[in-house]
C-alpha cells in the first residue's frame, strides 16, 4: 500500500522498519549505513540489507444505493442494510488503525462522495451518511466506477458493496479500469436468498425496484429458466473477478455480516497486506 | 353414443372447472417488488413455444380428465343405437320376432342364422340396458312369450325357427293391445326382421290402424328395427308348384312341377339391375333329390340366370296292381319331398308335396229352369283336363237332404234363397269349404241368407261407352241388339274367379252384355260391376254374412243376372262363365280331396295337433305342427305344408315405405352386424382409461425439471 505517512500497511517502497525484506548487492551511491557488515565478514562481499517500508491505507468504500439494494425477503435484512454494516465496519477498522477512509454512495449517479480522511471526526461523518442514505433509482455502477477510477488519484483500496445487477461485461471494464489505475479492488456481492432460490409458488407480479416496469409470471413456469440465467450470470461474475484480480466475496444476506468481513480480512492478512 | 345414467351429464359443465380454476388462480397473484429483474426478463425471453404448449396441454388434459370422469359415471354405451333409445331404459321391452324361413339364412363367419344372431344381440343388448322383463311376440299365439330375463330370449324354445311367413302388421296390433292391457309406461318395441316385404306387408291396411293406435297412446312408445337384411346372396330355393297323380295306360305316374331359383337374401341386390344379374350367378347344375315315400331319385337341373323351372316331370308310381274306383283315398294318396344340397339357408332347401288320384268334381244345380240348367251344365260338365272327372246333378231345394254333401264341390242356386233346413245344409257346406254361386230367381222374395237378399229386377240401360262398333257388312238384327246392351265396365282381375289366364291375358268380361239385373241388398265385395252402383258379380264377405256361415274357405258368390238369353249374353259369350264356374269348382274341389297342399299357417292348429308327422323336422312338437313345413297325416287328410310363395320373393320393404308405415312414430333402424355380440356395449372402461391417461400425462407435464443441474451456485465462493 502506498501511503503518504508511515502506517501499519506494507508499502511497495523499501524503507526503514523492523520488517526485513531482502539482501541486495551494494552499488555505488547506496547509503553506507545500510551495508551489512556481518554479511561482509562472512562472505567477503558487500550486501545492503533492505527492510519493508510501512505506510498508511487509503480506503474508499463504494456502496451501491440503487433501488435494487432495498430488496429483502421475509425475515431477512435488506441488502442496503447489510451493505451499510459492512461499510461501517470497514470504516471503523480503518479509522482505528489510522487509515484514511472515504465513502461513495452510488445509484444512477454518484449520490454521495466523501473523500478518504484519517480524522476521527471523519468516521462520524461517514457513519451519518451511511445511516441517511436511502436506496433509490437505477444502477449506473460501471460508469461511476469508471468515474471514481479517474478521480481517485492516489492508489487506494476500493471496496465495492453492491448486488451487481448490471451486465458483467460492463463491470469487467470498470474493474479493469480501476486495476489499471493501480487500485486494489475488493467486491462484496450481496444477494438475497430468495433471489437465489426463486421459490415463489403462486403467480406473481414482479415490480422492478429500479424502474416502473413489471412482469407477470407463473413462477413454476419460469423458475427453471430464471435459475439458468442466474447461473450464467454468476459464472460470468466469477470469470470477470478472476481476470480482473478483484478480491470477490459473494454474500447472502441471510449470513451474519461478520463472516464475509472476517473472510475478507483474513484473506488480506494472508496476502500480507495487513498486520 | 348414449348413456345409461344420462342424468349424470348434468355435471358436464364441471369440465370448465380446470379452466376456471386456472383463471381464478391467475387473478389471485401477489405483487412483489423485485430486484433481480434482469434474470426474470431473460427468463421470460427464453420462454419457448413448447412451454406455452405444455401449459395448454396441461389445461386440456385436466379438462379431459374431468370430462372422462363425468362420462364414465354416466355409463356410456357404444354404437349409435342407443341414440334411438334417447337415454331411456324400461323395465319391460317388447320384441317382435320374424321367424320366417328367410331369417334362417346363415350369417357369414358366425355359423348362426340371422334369427339366432338377432336374438343373441338383442338378449345382450336388453340385459345391458337393464331391462327386467321381455314380452316376445311371434306370428303364432295370441299371447306373447313373457320372459323373466332378457337372457332367455336367445334360449327360449318357443322362438325356434318356423316355416311361416311373419305378419308384422298383426304383431304390431298385438303389441298395441298388450301395451294397453298391461298399462305399460314408456316402452321400447324391438323388431327383429330381415325386412322382407312378404313379412312386413307394407300395403296392409292394419298398419294404418296400428300406427294410429300407437299415436293415440298416452305412453311414449318407440320402435327399434333390427335390420338383418344384409347377408350373403348365395342361396338356392326350391318350391313345388304342382304335384298330381296321373293315370296312364302304363300305370299311375306322379307329375311334378317345381321351381328352382337363386334367392337374393341381400338387400343390396335390389338396388340395381347389375346387382340382380350378379346375384343370379353363373349357370350351374343342381342335383334335385326327389323323394316319393321311401323312394329317392336325383334329377340334375340346369340353373341358368338364377332360375330353373321343371314342368310335368313324370315319375312312375309303384303300386300293387291298377287303381280301382273303389280303392280308398288313402291308398291312392302319397307324399314326397324335393331337396337340394345345403347352402346358406336350409329352410328353403326342401319342399313337400302330397298327391292322390283326383277326386270327381261334383256340382249340383238347384233350379227348375231347364234353359238355364242346360247352359250351366255345359260349364260344369266339361272337364278342363282329361285326368279330372266332373259330374253334375240337378236338384230342387226340397231334394237337398238326399244329396251326398261330402262329395259336392259346387252348388249353383237358382231358386228363392234357402231357408230353414236348406239354409242349414248349405251353411254347413260353405263352412266346410264348399262354394256356392247364387243366381237371381225370376220372382225373388224377401228371404235373406248369407248376408244378402234379392230385391227387384231392373233393366240396365247402356251408356254411350257401352256401344259396340257396328260390323262393316250388313248388320244382323242380333248384332244391332248386342250393340245396345250394357257391358261390364270394371272387374277385379286379382280375384280368383275373374283373374287373368295363365298366359296373362284378361278374361273377356267386358264383352258380356247385360240386359237386366236383380238388385241385391247386403254387403259383399263387387268383383265385377256394370257401373258404380250396379254390381254384376259379388263375393259375400264372411265377416258380414251370417256368422254361422263364417269359415276359413268362405266361398259365396252372387251373380246379379242369369245366363238366360233374356237377361245376359253369359251363355252366348260362354268363355267367362265357363272359366269362372270351373275356377269356383276347382276351389270347391279342395274340400273333397284327401291330400292337401297348404302353406304354413293355413291349417287349423287343433286339426294338426292330432296329426302324425310323415316327414319334416322331427324336433317339432305336435302342437306346433301348424307352424312348420312337412307332411302331416290326420285321420281325414294328408297335408303337405310349405313356406309361402312370398318367401321366395326377394322384395324388401323400401325406405320410403318404412317412413310411411311408422309415420310420426319414433322409430329407427339398426343395421345388425353379423359379428357383433351385442348392439350396444358399455364403454365406461375406455373413459376410465382416458381419464387415467390424461392424469398421468398431466402429472408428467407438471413434474418440475430437475433443478440440480440448473440451480445457481449459491454461496460457492470463487477460487
Amino acid at each position: 500500500m502506498q501511503g503518504s505517512v508511515s502506517g501499519r500497511h506494507a508499502s511497495p517502497h523499501r524503507g526503514s522498519s523492523v520488517e526485513f525484506a531482502e539482501y541486495r548487492k551494494y552499488v555505488p551511491g547506496d547509503d553506507l549505513r545500510r551495508l551489512d557488515w556481518r554479511a561482509f565478514g562472512r562472505t567477503d562481499r558487500y550486501y545492503v540489507k533492505e527492510f519493508e517500508a510501512d505506510t498508511n491505507l487509503r480506503c474508499c468504500v463504494v456502496l451501491d444505493t440503487s433501488g435494487s439494494m432495498a430488496y429483502a425477503s421475509k425475515n431477512q435484512m435488506s441488502k442496503i442494510d447489510y451493505g451499510r454494516r459492512i461499510a461501517a465496519s470497514l470504516a471503523y477498522l480503518a479509522a482505528q488503525q489510522g487509515d484514511a477512509v472515504g465513502l461513495a454512495c452510488v445509484a444512477n449517479k454518484l449520490v454521495q462522495n466523501i473523500p478518504p480522511r484519517r480524522s476521527a471526526a471523519h468516521l462520524k461523518v461517514m457513519l451519518d451518511t451511511l445511516e441517511q442514505t436511502q436506496p433509490k433509482g437505477e444502477t449506473q455502477l460501471p460508469a461511476i466506477l469508471d468515474e471514481l477510477a479517474e478521480t481517485i488519484r492516489q492508489r487506494a483500496l476500493i471496496v465495492v458493496i453492491s448486488d451487481f445487477f448490471v451486465e458483467p461485461a460492463l463491470l469487467k471494464n470498470s474493474f479493469e479500469h480501476l486495476r489499471f489505475r493501480k487500485h486494489d479492488v475488493a467486491a462484496f456481492h450481496l444477494l438475497d436468498t430468495q433471489e437465489l432460490e426463486f421459490s415463489f409458488q403462486r403467480p406473481v407480479r414482479f415490480n422492478d425496484m429500479e424502474g416502473g416496469t413489471h412482469l407477470f409470471v407463473e413462477p413454476s413456469e419460469i423458475a427453471d429458466r430464471y435459475h439458468r440465467a442466474l447461473q450464467t450470470y454468476l459464472i460470468d461474475m466469477q470469470r470477470i473477478v478472476l481476470e480482473s484480480s478483484v478480491d470477490y466475496h459473494r454474500v447472502t444476506t441471510s449470513e451474519a455480516y461478520e463472516h464475509p468481513l472476517m473472510r475478507f480480512l483474513v484473506r488480506r492478512t494472508q496476502s500480507r497486506g495487513v498486520r | 353414443m348414449s348413456f345409461l345414467q344420462p342424468w349424470m351429464l348434468i355435471a358436464l359443465p364441471l369440465i370448465a372447472a380446470p379452466v376456471i380454476i386456472h383463471l381464478v388462480n391467475q387473478r389471485r397473484f401477489q405483487t412483489v417488488p423485485w430486484a433481480a429483474m434482469m434474470f426474470l426478463l431473460q427468463a421470460s425471453k427464453m420462454s419457448s413455444g413448447y412451454s406455452k404448449l405444455r401449459q395448454w396441454l396441461i389445461l386440456a388434459l385436466r379438462t379431459l380428465a374431468v370430462a372422462a370422469l363425468i362420462l364414465f359415471t354416466a355409463r356410456p354405451l357404444a354404437s349409435g343405437l342407443l341414440g334411438l333409445l334417447g337415454n331411456r331404459t324400461d323395465e319391460v321391452a317388447i320384441v317382435l320376432v320374424d321367424r320366417s324361413p328367410s331369417m334362417q339364412q346363415t350369417q357369414p363367419g358366425t355359423g348362426m342364422t340371422k334369427q339366432q344372431s338377432a336374438l343373441m344381440q338383442l338378449s345382450s343388448t336388453l340385459a345391458t340396458l337393464g331391462v327386467k322383463r321381455v314380452a316376445v311376440f311371434d306370428s303364432y299365439g295370441e299371447k306373447p312369450i313373457e320372459l323373466e330375463t332378457p337372457e332367455d330370449i336367445a334360449t327360449n324354445v318357443g322362438l325356434l325357427p318356423n316355416g311361416a311367413t311373419s305378419d308384422l302388421p298383426g304383431l304390431m296390433e298385438r303389441a298395441l293391445v298388450y301395451i294397453k292391457s298391461n298399462q305399460l309406461a314408456s316402452t321400447d318395441v324391438w323388431i327383429c326382421s330381415d325386412m322382407r316385404e312378404s313379412d312386413w306387408k307394407s300395403r296392409d291396411g292394419r298398419w294404418v290402424a296400428a300406427r294410429e293406435g300407437f299415436l293415440n297412446l298416452a305412453q311414449d312408445v318407440r320402435f327399434h328395427i333390427l335390420d338383418l337384411s344384409s347377408g350373403s346372396g348365395d342361396n338356392l330355393a326350391i318350391r313345388i308348384v304342382n304335384a298330381k297323380r296321373v293315370e296312364e295306360p302304363s300305370g299311375p305316374e306322379l307329375s311334378i312341377s317345381f321351381k328352382l331359383q337363386r334367392g337374393s337374401n341381400n338387400r343390396s341386390s335390389e338396388k340395381n339391375e347389375a346387382d340382380t344379374i350378379a346375384a343370379s350367378g353363373p349357370s350351374i347344375q343342381v342335383p334335385v333329390q326327389i323323394e316319393v315315400g321311401s323312394v329317392r331319385s336325383v334329377l340334375p337341373v340346369d340353373l341358368q340366370s338364377g332360375l330353373a323351372e321343371v314342368n310335368d316331370y313324370r315319375i312312375p308310381l309303384l303300386v300293387e296292381g291298377p287303381a280301382k274306383e273303389n280303392d280308398s283315398r288313402e291308398s291312392q294318396a302319397g307324399w314326397g319331398a324335393l331337396r337340394i344340397p345345403a347352402d346358406t339357408n336350409l329352410a328353403d332347401n326342401t319342399s313337400y308335396f302330397v298327391f292322390e288320384k283326383p277326386a270327381i268334381r261334383r256340382s249340383i244345380i238347384v233350379s227348375s229352369n231347364p234353359t238355364l240348367i242346360e247352359a250351366i251344365e255345359l260349364c260344369t260338365n266339361i272337364s278342363p283336363e282329361q285326368s279330372i272327372r266332373v259330374a253334375t246333378e240337378t236338384v230342387t231345394s226340397s231334394q237337398l237332404d238326399s244329396v251326398d254333401w261330402n262329395a259336392i264341390s259346387l252348388v249353383i242356386w237358382h231358386e228363392q234363397l234357402p231357408t230353414d233346413r236348406s239354409l242349414e245344409l248349405l251353411a254347413n257346406f260353405v263352412s266346410s269349404g264348399g262354394q256356392v254361386l247364387f243366381l237371381p230367381p225370376e220372382s225373388p222374395n224377401t228371404t235373406q241368407a248369407f248376408g244378402f237378399q234379392w230385391t227387384t229386377w231392373e233393366t240396365v240401360q247402356p251408356t254411350p261407352s257401352d256401344t259396340q262398333p257396328q260390323p262393316l257388312d250388313e248388320p244382323t238384327n242380333e248384332d244391332s241388339q248386342a250393340a245396345l246392351l250394357a257391358r261390364v265396365q270394371q272387374w277385379r282381375n286379382d280375384s280368383t274367379i275373374l283373374s287373368n289366364t295363365l298366359n296373362g291375358a284378361a278374361l273377356p268380361v267386358g264383352q258380356i252384355g247385360i240386359k237386366r239385373i236383380c238388385r241385391v241388398e247386403g254387403n259383399g265385395t263387387a268383383l265385377a260391376s256394370i257401373n258404380d252402383t250396379t254390381p254384376f258379380l259379388l263375393k259375400m264377405d264372411a265377416a258380414e254374412s251370417d256368422t254361422s256361415n263364417a269359415g276359413p274357405n268362405q266361398g259365396v258368390y252372387v251373380c246379379t243376372t242369369t245366363p238366360a238369353q233374356s237377361d245376359s249374353t253369359l251363355a252366348k259369350d260362354g268363355v267367362v262363365m265357363y272359366v269362372a264356374i270351373q275356377r269356383v269348382l276347382a276351389a270347391g274341389a279342395e274340400r273333397v280331396g284327401f291330400s292337401k297342399m297348404r302353406t304354413v299357417g293355413e291349417s287349423d292348429r287343433k286339426q294338426l295337433e292330432l296329426a302324425t308327422q310323415e316327414v319334416g323336422d322331427s324336433t317339432v312338437f305336435s302342437n306346433n305342427y301348424v307352424e312348420h313345413t312337412g307332411v302331416y297325416r290326420t285321420p281325414d287328410l294328408l297335408i303337405a305344408q310349405n313356406r309361402t310363395a312370398d318367401e321366395d320373393n326377394n322384395a324388401f320393404v323400401q325406405e320410403s315405405s318404412m317412413a310411411e308405415l311408422f309415420g310420426s312414430l319414433p322409430w329407427s333402424r339398426i343395421e345388425s352386424g353379423a359379428n357383433a355380440n351385442s348392439l350396444v356395449q358399455e364403454i365406461w372402461k375406455w373413459f376410465v382409461i382416458a381419464m387415467l391417461l390424461a392424469l398421468v400425462i398431466e402429472a408428467a407435464l407438471c413434474i418440475p425439471k430437475r433443478r440440480g443441474a440448473s440451480r445457481p451456485l449459491g454461496l460457492t465462493q470463487p477460487t
